[in-house]
């Protein structure tokens, strides 16, 4: 599992890749931990799926949890690029009712910005 | 109390093709398990959608077996087992460990249509492991172990061409 964020000041991108298993959950609540302490009310998050081949319900959880911690803070977040496999698994679990889900970076980033 | 030597028995398996794995209770070895089954369900001729379902499913039972089981002791052991039944053109996955008895009856199912705030955090992984495969069954085995079995149904003429 590996973690990229960029930062632009007003967007953080961050960019999954790899399986959000439960070993995988543990690097996300690792970064998630430490993304937490910049959380401010203008934060906005866009986590890309692109490079994400799997996830289980590990990974949703660490994902509901950074979601609902930026949530409290009056931050944003946004969800983009999933492949059919780990989006029917949001969809299983009824967090495509819940996250903002996105079919490209761009139009996450847009969604955003409108903010 | 150490887990019993699963080498020294009889495999359960009656199926056409069989196989059996042995795994610690790392988070690092569960792509292990979810990879084998996956080849193992490919070379019967489930199809991709299908097997990306049963990953899923062997992934969260496995999950639990590391995580509630044996709590991440990587000295503990468990195992799965995987079939083909090739009359019923149908895959059996059944995991077994040593850990306390539970009843997945009483794992209350989780609400997956309420409001964010009301979303818990865990709970959710048997309910996944129950959507990704056809069937789920529960049985604690005389020997004293859990053993969760998975089922997945492939086209007969799927299995007929990859050859199971």
């Amino acid at each position: 599992m590996e973690i990229k964020h960029d930062s632009t000041g007003e967007l953080d991108v961050v960019r999954l890749k790899g399986r959000l298993d439960l070993a995988g959950a543990e690097v996300a609540e690792e970064f998630f931990a430490k993304f937490r302490k910049s959380v401010t009310s203008g934060t906005a998050l866009v986590v890309s799926f692109r490079d994400l081949l799997y996830i289980s319900s590990s990974g949703l959880r660490v994902l509901l949890a950074a979601f609902k911690d930026l949530q409290a803070k009056g931050g944003h977040m946004v969800l983009c690029e999933m492949n059919v496999s780990v989006e029917e698994v949001f969809r299983f679990a009824g967090l495509d009712a819940v996250f903002r889900i996105y079919a490209t970076e761009r139009e996450a980033s847009e969604s955003l910005a409108a903010k | 109390m150490k887990p019993r030597d699963h080498a020294t028995r009889p495999c359960p398996c009656e199926g056409s093709r069989h196989l059996r794995l042995e795994l610690p209770a790392e988070a690092a070895m569960l792509v292990v398990a979810c990879k084998s089954v996956r080849s193992f369900a490919e070379s019967c001729g489930l199809g991709p959608r299908e097997c990306d379902r049963l990953e899923l499913a062997v992934d969260e039972v496995c999950t639990n077996c590391v995580t509630h089981a044996y709590e991440r002791d990587a000295d503990r052991r468990y195992w799965v087992t995987m079939e083909f039944l090739h009359d019923e053109s149908q895959l059996v996955v059944r995991v077994y460990d040593t850990g306390p008895a539970f009843e997945p009856a009483d794992v209350p199912a989780p609400n997956t249509s309420c409001e964010l705030s009301q979303r818990q955090i865990g709970g959710l992984g048997l309910f996944l492991a129950a959507k990704g495969a056809d069937s789920i069954g529960y049985q604690r085995t005389e020997r004293g172990e859990n053993c969760v079995v998975l089922r997945k149904y492939v086209a007969a003429a799927a299995a007929e061409a990859a050859g199971a």
